[in-house]
């Protein structure tokens, strides 16, 4: 492609960009401004001018350029459009369009001074030196990129010498950024000397992998000036404590000469020369002469597949630790070729969900027969260098790619639920005379189709509760100080392999007082029951309750929380509440983001097999006896990180086994409860890793509380699957019943 | 293997640029169009940089950015934003959503060449 074909491209966008600003302001003007059409209009002037100052359209830039920032005036407040400045906004679309005529042919454009003047003085875009300035801004390439002048590498400088001293901040890790490709761009400046001072660094033990602990002295000798040193450290300002003094004399003194090293580096460079700038792109992009060679190529990197994938079955075991990315590439670029031709026919196929759930259930008999066969090829006492155990590495990563593939296609974005709550809380505003709106957070966040469609439900009965008995009505809320509308927000976020769903309001909170009252009329609780702020609030959910003075037709007739309770459990979630009385609550759900397989952590307890989830284990460790603090009569903590974590005794607390007295023979395993913090949990041992197939209990047996679920193992034998979240958040109480015993009978 | 670098931008115009100066500097582009696919493509071609814009529908750059570094297999992946804007707190607030640099808008073909390479692993 060269670049008239993307100027092509460039007039071609411009055309959809206009159409899409003709149409939004249109709507703007008769159905008035909304933000979602504000924006559109705001992108579409936007992106014209990003494209026209690519190709150096002045004229054009310069026009959209007050358009924009007439457009930004609305964006920033919607209450800023008014007659006057539709009309004028919609006389500039026919002048931009005039503009963008006259650069594509090339004619001289229109002055369109007047226009950009009237437009300034109605939006008071006022000063127009600053627009000006911005112009200058546009037009001069890069205010910000810093010009490394003639790569002058291994040169030997004359001039300045500075010191530099340079700590990162964990922050600059984060970030992205490598203190080792700064120094290698310090080194195109002059000659260096780097000194690593490790002082900082703690023992491994003590070692957190997410702190930063180096610090770096530089000796820089170079031709260049301050300035120029300071702009390499530009994009990582804020993440480092960052000091630049001049020597003045060459400080080349410690004879540490990174320079040589420096140097290996450059030449391991990604072959990204700017030399090679300028040579045609591309090679694909050649139009094929002859379709029947293009087609002998195709086949011949097909081949390429094949060698790799006989040479996996072959003896030569050396070869094979190499094999899966050669496969991985060979299947890729595939997938690539594959992608190409979809395109051209269509972006999406249908297919009756059915035959995807067929796919996930084979899937899972094929996880199990792989943990079948790996027990077996164990047992037959191959090891773990044997072609045998390599191939099943690779069987095992195929597995993978091929279950989260298959689970990809029915993932999907929370959004469109998120998207109906808003009409629900429409209704329901109108059903009560209460003002309220939505606001949602996370909504792309991408979860299996079958939990999305057991959560609306649940979704809109709470999102109705909220409104109909959180939020009040407005005079209420205006004679409290609270804005008159209310505001209920959705939000959903990854947490631990699971998906968090939160509906959190700012109405009036939970009435402890009421409920209580009405838990103890309707025989709930006893009368005498003492419970916790967090019981009361948690009543609500408890069958049979409904705290509405009169029942509304809102909410339905009390039959809500228990119900809704019970169809987050049916899919393997919980539900919580936590209310500030007066401020609102908050409602947050637990979902698994699927319901077929997990990354299980094997552990042995009291004869037991159980099975966590990987992503809820932060790290295990083994105990030495000054690590344990007992505190108050029986609770015992372990320090670890600075942190203290409660320890559950896991065969104890689910009641199988009698509470251990010396945790140091245990293995502990750090794990995270979601809310409720973390938990060490003490087991005999940790047999492994493995996926695992996430087997019902509700649906096959009955729910049992602190246990997820139940799988398959290899070699036939059943295990629980923990739910780390509850025994975390159950820890304090009493062991609960002998569930394991219970379960065996 | 040549390095990677996925591009994300709304515009068409602006992806064509990209790849034909990108792929004319010796590298593997893959676009996106917005935030949302570019969380997609990120996944499937687990590229080497990242370039995004900041002003896109569905999902805009800052979000898309806060996504990709609170991912626990990409979050340090180098990405660096376009801009037009050369206003300091736009760039605070691109630098403190995560991202890696800035190139300002528009870019001639070495200066993008040169701001990739500062940050190529």
């Amino acid at each position: 492609m060269s670049l008239d074909d993307i100027k092509e491209t460039f007039f071609a966008e411009c055309a959809d960009q206009m159409a899409e600003l003709e149409t939004g302001l249109h709507e703007i003007q008769s159905s008035g401004p909304d933000m979602d059409t504000v924006n559109a209009v705001f992108r579409a002037v936007h992106s014209i001018k990003g494209g026209a100052g690519a190709f150096g359209y002045n004229a054009l830039v310069s026009f959209a350029h007050v358009f924009e920032n007439a457009l930004d005036v609305i964006r920033n407040d919607l209450s800023q459009v008014n007659e006057t400045r539709m009309d004028l906004l919609l006389r500039s679309v026919d002048v931009l369009s005039d503009v963008i005529e006259a650069e594509r042919t090339g004619a001289e454009p229109q002055d369109n001074a007047a226009l950009a003047g009237e437009l300034e003085a109605s939006f008071g875009l006022g000063d127009a030196e600053e627009a000006a300035e911005e112009d200058d801004a546009l037009a001069d390439f890069a205010p910000v990129m810093i010009d490394l002048g003639d790569l002058g590498v291994g040169d030997a400088p004359s001039g300045h010498s500075f010191r530099i001293s340079f700590m990162p901040h964990a922050s600059l890790y984060l970030k992205g950024h490598d203190p080792l490709r700064l120094f290698r761009e310090l080194a195109e400046m002059g000659t260096l000397s780097v000194t690593c001072d490790s002082a900082e660094l703690p023992k491994l033990s003590e070692l957190t992998p997410d702190e930063a602990y180096l610090k770096w002295q530089v000796d820089i000798e170079t031709d260049r000036s301050r300035e120029d040193i300071e702009a390499v450290f530009d994009w990582v300002d804020g993440e480092c404590a960052l000091s630049i003094e001049e020597t003045g004399a060459p400080a080349m003194d410690d004879g540490v000469d990174l320079d040589a090293f420096l140097q290996t580096l450059d030449e391991t460079e990604p072959g990204a020369d700017i030399d090679d700038f300028g040579q045609d792109p591309e090679p694909e992009a050649e139009e094929p002469k002859n379709p029947v060679a293009d087609l002998i190529g195709s086949l011949e990197a097909a081949d390429i597949g094949a060698p790799a994938t006989v040479a996996a079955g072959a003896d030569e075991p050396q070869e094979q630790v190499v094999d899966p990315a050669i496969v991985q590439a060979v299947a890729a670029a595939g997938q690539r070729a594959e992608k190409k031709e979809v395109k051209k026919a269509s972006q999406t196929i249908r297919v009756e969900s059915e035959k995807v759930d067929r796919l996930i259930n084979l899937m899972g008999e094929l996880v199990i027969n792989q943990a079948m066969l790996a027990e077996r090829i164990g047992q037959a006492g191959f090891g773990n260098a044997s072609p045998a155990a390599l191939a099943l590495v690779e069987l095992q990563n195929l597995t993978r790619e091929i279950q989260s593939g298959v689970m990809a296609i029915r993932a999907q974005p929370v959004k469109p639920v998120f998207m109906r709550m808003s009409r629900i809380i429409r209704e329901v505003c109108a059903a009560t005379g209460k003002k309220a709106m939505l606001e949602l957070e996370g909504e792309h966040t991408e979860v299996d189709t079958t939990v999305i469609e057991g959560l609306i439900d649940p979704l809109t009965h709470m999102i109705r509760n909220a409104v109909d008995h959180g939020i009040e009505d407005p005079e209420t809320r205006e004679a409290k100080g609270k804005p008159v509308q209310g505001t209920v927000r959705l939000s959903a976020y990854h947490s631990s392999g699971r998906i968090v769903i939160e509906i959190r309001d700012d109405g009036a909170g939970i009435n402890r007082e009421r409920v209580l009252d009405k838990a103890m009329e309707k025989g709930i609780v006893a009368r005498d029951a003492k419970l916790s702020d967090d019981d009361i609030d948690n009543l609500i959910f408890a069958p049979g309750f409904s705290t509405a003075e009169a029942i509304t037709d809102v909410s339905g007739r009390g039959v809500g929380m228990d119900v809704v309770r019970q169809s987050i459990q049916s899919l393997g979630g919980r539900v919580n509440i936590s209310s500030d009385p007066g401020n609102g609550s908050l409602f947050s759900m637990s979902l698994p983001l699927t319901l077929a397989v997990l990354d299980g952590m094997i552990v042995k307890e009291a004869d037991q097999t159980l099975v966590l989830p990987v992503s809820a284990v932060l790290e295990t460790a083994t105990l030495k006896p000054g690590d344990v603090y007992t505190v108050g009569r029986n609770s015992r903590v372990v320090k670890m990180r600075n942190q203290l974590i409660p320890i559950i005794d896991v065969g104890s607390q689910l009641g199988f086994a009698e509470p251990r007295s010396d945790y140091t023979r245990g293995t502990i395993m750090v794990v995270e409860g979601g809310k409720n913090g973390m938990g060490a949990f003490v087991v005999d041992s940790i047999e492994g890793q493995q996926q695992v197939v996430i087997k019902s209990l509700e649906s096959n047996y009955k729910r049992v509380p602190s246990i997820a679920a139940a799988t398959i193992l290899g070699n036939g034998q059943i295990a629980l699957i923990l739910d780390c979240d509850h025994i975390v958040s159950h820890q304090a109480e009493d062991p609960g019943a002998p569930i394991i015993q219970s379960m065996a009978g | 293997m040549l390095k990677k670098i996925l591009t994300v931008d709304d515009s068409r115009t602006m992806r064509e640029m990209l790849r034909h100066t990108l792929s004319g500097a010796g590298f593997d582009v893959v676009t996106a169009e917005d935030g949302a696919d570019g969380i997609e493509k990120l996944r499937e071609s687990q590229p080497d940089v990242v370039i995004t814009d900041i002003n896109m529908p569905v999902m805009d750059g800052f979000e898309f950015i806060e996504n990709v570094r609170s991912s626990e297999q990409y979050n340090r992946v180098p990405i660096l934003v376009l801009t037009t804007e050369s206003a300091p707190e736009k760039k605070q607030r691109a630098q403190s959503a995560g991202a890696t640099g800035w190139i300002v808008k528009p870019f001639d073909p070495e200066k993008l060449t040169r701001a990739v390479n500062r940050v190529m692993p």
